[in-house]
């Protein structure tokens, strides 16, 4: 697994203080820093299946395993159209004009007015939409950050209000699905509107998908090794009952539209928020 | 503006849902035509193509010496990611290339690069790289192993479409893809998926080659 170069948290109270200071003032000032919540980390279960050795010599049984979540940093709030443009002023590479198709479709930013002016259609406190995860991986680069994996969205994902893992709340799916079957907004509401979650998150539902860094990791099809009903078990009607949470509707649809998606696609509904790894001591576990 | 729905916001996942039921392991399962390079070229028509060697990446091949993409610009490359700890489709993907390789005709294979890049930068050193070159009987002058960092690698799974995920066991399960690529690096052709014959490589190999002049008239009129 790769480590991300982090900062350690061990420091002197007064720079803490400063940087609390640094940071009130690029806030106050409009300028982004970016707003990060630890994230404890736990215990992940995919709803996809793999092969796992059996105890039996040569014997391979199709279980999900539960990944381990280590500590890590999560943007408060999706990253905003007024964000997005402080970082095309800085980055002209990925202004719409200029964008490489190889790293973004033609629909890349098409709601904004101009490459520098995001216009009525969207608004400067609104999640940013129709970027690539070429782009969103560059805009977490230039803010010392990452975009989140997979589990890591998901682990995050799993709260609601007051519970850090709800994903097996048919309150909390039922209240999901209703965002799913929902019309979405012409133009799209700010962002930090809505209540956070237990870890203090905000937006992970009910606004916009969200890019992850490995969003490509979902083997739907052309999966190429002896086991390619992999996802397909997940799929089908035989192998539906063998997944992990059928029950978390929410997240199968998540899934089935991950496994949608190339990298230089951009959509309505698609935004992202950046992610920091923590020095693994930071991480202790228990 | 429009008013997207369940409906409208997963059809693109409806869509894999209906393409899931048709496919069989082993299968050969062509891009949909929508997708396909020469559709997306077509579509961008007064832009110029993008191209591989827009990338900048870091590459260390089998002898451990820093190569870029660039080095290979100017020839039609067949391009696949594997992983040399893999023992089960990594070598099926080798055997296809490998008969591709054999069925070009004389001078187009002269001029032709098999470019493999590694899924596994952790584990798979120059070292590794030779051992699996050699245990495939790779042709050195022609046959080219690198690998990057991990970041360089997500970078190229992205663009040729390659999906991967490391599994606890220390296996990476991945798409079998084949990309045929211009002297431009432009993308002329996909495989997704292991294949019975090479008739369809050949001729993408063979198209490659003629777009090589760099004219972009060249390459738009087939």
């Amino acid at each position: 697994m790769r480590t991300h170069r982090a900062r350690a948290g061990g420091g002197a109270p007064w720079e803490a203080a400063l940087a609390a200071l640094v940071l009130c003032a690029l806030v106050s000032s409009g300028a982004h820093a970016a707003d990060r919540v630890r994230i404890e980390g736990g215990r992940y279960r995919p709803l996809y299946r793999q092969p796992v050795r059996g105890t039996a010599r040569d014997t391979i049984l199709k279980r999900t395993v539960a990944m381990t979540v280590t500590p890590f940093e999560l943007d408060r709030r999706p990253v905003t159209n007024g964000e997005y443009l402080e970082f095309v002023r800085a980055h002209p590479e990925w202004r719409r004009s200029r964008v490489s198709r190889l790293f973004a479709d033609e629909s890349y930013l098409r709601h904004w007015r101009d490459d520098l002016d995001t216009g009525p259609r969207a608004p400067s406190r609104s999640p940013v939409v129709y970027v690539s995860w070429f782009a969103a991986r560059a805009y977490a680069a230039s803010h010392g950050g990452r975009l989140p994996m997979l589990a890591e969205w998901e682990l995050a994902a799993a709260a609601d209000e007051t519970r850090k893992d709800a994903s097996r709340d048919p309150r909390f799916l039922a209240h999901l699905r209703e965002w799913y079957s929902r019309p979405a907004a012409a133009v799209l509401p700010a962002v930090g509107q809505g209540v956070p979650n237990a870890w203090g998150v905000e937006d992970l539902h009910g606004l916009v998908w969200e890019w992850t860094l490995d969003f490509n990791s979902a083997l739907v099809s052309g999966e190429s090794r002896a086991d390619a009903s992999l996802e397909r078990s997940l799929y089908c009607g035989a192998g539906a009952s063998g997944a992990a949470d059928f029950a978390d509707y929410a997240a199968f649809m998540r899934f089935a539209y991950r496994a949608s998606l190339e990298a230089r696609y951009t959509t309505a509904q698609l935004g992202f928020r950046t992610a920091r790894s923590l020095p693994v001591s930071a991480g202790a576990t228990p | 503006m429009m008013r997207a729905t369940l409906w409208t916001r997963f059809a693109p996942a409806l869509a894999v849902v209906a393409a899931l039921s048709a496919c069989s392991p082993g299968r050969v399962a062509r891009d949909d035509a929508s997708q396909s390079p020469r559709e997306q070229a077509t579509a961008s028509a007064p832009r110029t193509e993008p191209s591989l060697y827009e990338l900048d990446l870091g590459l260390t091949d089998a002898a451990g010496r820093k190569r870029r993409l660039e080095d290979f610009r100017g020839r039609p490359l067949v391009v696949s990611m594997v992983y040399t700890s893999c023992k089960s489709v990594c070598p099926r993907i080798t055997a296809d290339l490998r008969s591709l390789d054999r069925a070009l005709p004389e001078d187009l294979r002269a001029r032709t690069r098999f470019v493999l890049f590694s899924l596994d930068p952790e584990r798979d050193t120059p070292a590794a790289l030779t051992a699996f070159a050699r245990a495939h009987d790779l042709d050195s002058t022609r046959w080219i192993l690198l690998v990057s960092s991990e970041e360089d690698m997500r970078t190229l799974a992205a663009v040729l479409g390659v999906r991967f995920r490391p599994d606890e066991g220390g296996e990476i399960a991945h798409s079998a893809v084949i990309t045929v690529v211009d002297a431009e690096g432009v993308i002329r052709h996909r495989q997704v998926g292991l294949a019975a014959e090479t008739g369809p490589l050949v001729t993408a190999v063979r198209d490659a080659d003629r777009a090589a002049p760099a004219a972009d008239q060249q390459a738009t009129t087939h």
